[in-house]
Order: structure tokens, then C-alpha cells, then sequence
């Protein structure tokens, strides 16, 4: 600070002199006994809606999970069985082969050579 | 930095006691800075505390260690700057609803209590009080950080995320707004941060 008067001080030197004696004049606290004892409450006290809304996160999750699984257990099981139906597991000319065959036992048409003949074709 | 990384990386992690030694490592610091940040001795440990609580819980958003403590800082500023604005409003509310016969008999009782030393500080304090009333809470904490705590303006560069240029004008137009309000002390707050 400086030795002048303060009435000769600028607008600056008086702020800055202010300035220092704040400084001094502001005690250097020291913690209480219970600084910590206070402070771990009040983490527990936030802690807890924190846990509990964990909780609740992990159990959607969990229930979202198995939400999952038993929806996708319910659409491949029919579409498995579906894919090993013959129709599946033969082109398609064959299958076309098939019917035409049953169509012409159908018909009474098997035992004709010239029918046989087309059916050779397929 | 006042305590090992390693430390910092434990209570990370979960671990409660390497947390306490954090708090214990920065504590004397953090409630002196608060002390001459909000000039409320009585407040200055509930302040702190908020600050370690939030410490608390955003210690797993912390990467790097060069970061930490510009990081506490910002912890600071942030708790103070809650605390002023809600005393602000206390304060408005109660000198509202006491006469001046009554803030007149609670200065004398104060005073005659108080040491001689204890009061001429306390008349240091208050007078740093009025002249920064003139100032909106975010320059009031700006302008001590820079005055009182003497951090450079790289470090408040750091805390604050602003550039090194920008702070010289908000701390330029802050220092304008507090010698006005030192020249002319019934100026009201003039609230700006720009």
C-alpha cells in the first residue's frame, strides 16, 4: 500500500489499496470438526435418489432385455419351421416339376408318351 | 497440483478414502478462496462443502490432471456465484421487512461485541461489500479472483474457457463499474458481464 494520504490517491490506487486491505481483513477459515462428517451426509443424502434411479434404469434395462429375447424367440420359431417346409428346400423348378406331376396323375394323363416326353423336359 | 494424480484417479474410481485426502490436500484453499469470494465467515464451510459435493459427483467426467485444478475452480465460482445470487435475494427481502431503527440497533450490537481489530476489518469488508454491490455477481467473483487471489490471466483463462482478450475487457469494464460505484458508493448494481 502506498504511504500517501488517501484523499491523494487515484480512483486505481484506491481500489488496489482496497483491494490489499480485503485480502487482510478476510480471515483464513479453518474447518470445523465436523467439516467431513457433514460432508459425507449430505453425499449420502444426494447419493441416494441417484441409487435408486440407477436401480430403476438397470431394471428397465433388464426388463427391456427380456422383452427382446422372448419377441425374437416368437418371430424366428414360426420362420425356422416355415424354412424347412419342402417348398424351401427345393428350387423351384422342382417344385414346378412336382406339381405338374401330380397334376397330370390327377388327370390321368401319366402313361402318355407325349405327355411323359414334357414332363422329361422340366 | 497439492495431491498426487494417482489419488485423484482412485477416488475415481469409488475409492472414499482417497476422496478424503483430496478434500483434505485442498481444503484450506478452497475455504480461504471462498472466504474472500462471498465475505461470509459463518457461510464460508457450507459453501466448501457444496463445492467437494459436486466435486463428488463429477470426478468421473475429469481426464487429464492438468485440468483439475483450473476444474475446482470453476467448482468454486459456480457454488459462490449460486450462493451471492441467493443472498442477494435474502437480503432484499429482509431489508425489506426491517425499519432502519432495527439494521441501525443490529450494527451496534455487532459492533460492541466485535474485537476493535475484528471491527476494523469487518468495516474493510463491508466496505469492499458496498463497493462491490455496484457490480453484477459474476464480475464481483472475476474481479477477486484477478485482485485478491492474484491468478494470472492465463489461469483464468483456463477456468473460465474464454479467451485471454475477453477477459481483459469484462475485467476492464468490471474495474470501471467498481470505481464508480467507489466515487459515488449510493450506485445501485449495474448487473452487466460483457
Amino acid at each position: 500500500m502506498s504511504d500517501r494520504p488517501v484523499s491523494d490517491l487515484s480512483g486505481d490506487e484506491r481500489l488496489d489499496a482496497l483491494f490489499a486491505a480485503y485480502r487482510d481483513a478476510c480471515p483464513e477459515p479453518e474447518a470445523g470438526r465436523n467439516f467431513m462428517p457433514a460432508l459425507w451426509r449430505r453425499i449420502e443424502e444426494h447419493q441416494q435418489p441417484s441409487v435408486r434411479f440407477r436401480r430403476l434404469a438397470r431394471a428397465f434395462a433388464t426388463v427391456g432385455a427380456v422383452v427382446t429375447l422372448a419377441m425374437a424367440a416368437f418371430l424366428f420359431g414360426p420362420l425356422n419351421e416355415r424354412m424347412t417346409s419342402p417348398v424351401y428346400q427345393s428350387t423351384y423348378v422342382e417344385v414346378l416339376a412336382d406339381e405338374q406331376a401330380t397334376e397330370a396323375a390327377a388327370l390321368g394323363l401319366l402313361g402318355r408318351p407325349e405327355v411323359e416326353s414334357d414332363l422329361d423336359l422340366l | 497440483m497439492l495431491v498426487d494424480f494417482r489419488v485423484i484417479q482412485r477416488a475415481q474410481k469409488g475409492d472414499d478414502a482417497a476422496f478424503s485426502q483430496v478434500v483434505q490436500a485442498y481444503r484450506k484453499r478452497i475455504l480461504g478462496t471462498i472466504a474472500r469470494l462471498i465475505a461470509k465467515p459463518e457461510d464460508v464451510e457450507d459453501v466448501a462443502q457444496e463445492v467437494f459435493l459436486r466435486l463428488y459427483f463429477s470426478l468421473d467426467q475429469l481426464r487429464t490432471a492438468e485440468v483439475f485444478e483450473p476444474w475446482l475452480y470453476r467448482l468454486i465460482v459456480n457454488a459462490s456465484y449460486d450462493y451471492l445470487r441467493k443472498q442477494r435475494r435474502r437480503q432484499e427481502s429482509r431489508m425489506a421487512d426491517l425499519s432502519e431503527e432495527h439494521v441501525v440497533m443490529a450494527d451496534a450490537a455487532a459492533g460492541e461485541k466485535a474485537g476493535l481489530e475484528e471491527r476494523r476489518r469487518q468495516e474493510i469488508r463491508e466496505r469492499m461489500e458496498e463497493v462491490l454491490g455496484g457490480v453484477s455477481e459474476e464480475d464481483r467473483i472475476l474481479l477477486i479472483l484477478k485482485e485478491v487471489e492474484g491468478l494470472s490471466l492465463k489461469e483464468l483463462e483456463k477456468i473460465y474457457g474464454a479467451n485471454e482478450n475477453a477477459l481483459k475487457v469484462r475485467l476492464y469494464r468490471a474495474r470501471q463499474r467498481v470505481l464508480k460505484s467507489l466515487k459515488d458508493p449510493k450506485s445501485g448494481p449495474s448487473g452487466g458481464t460483457a
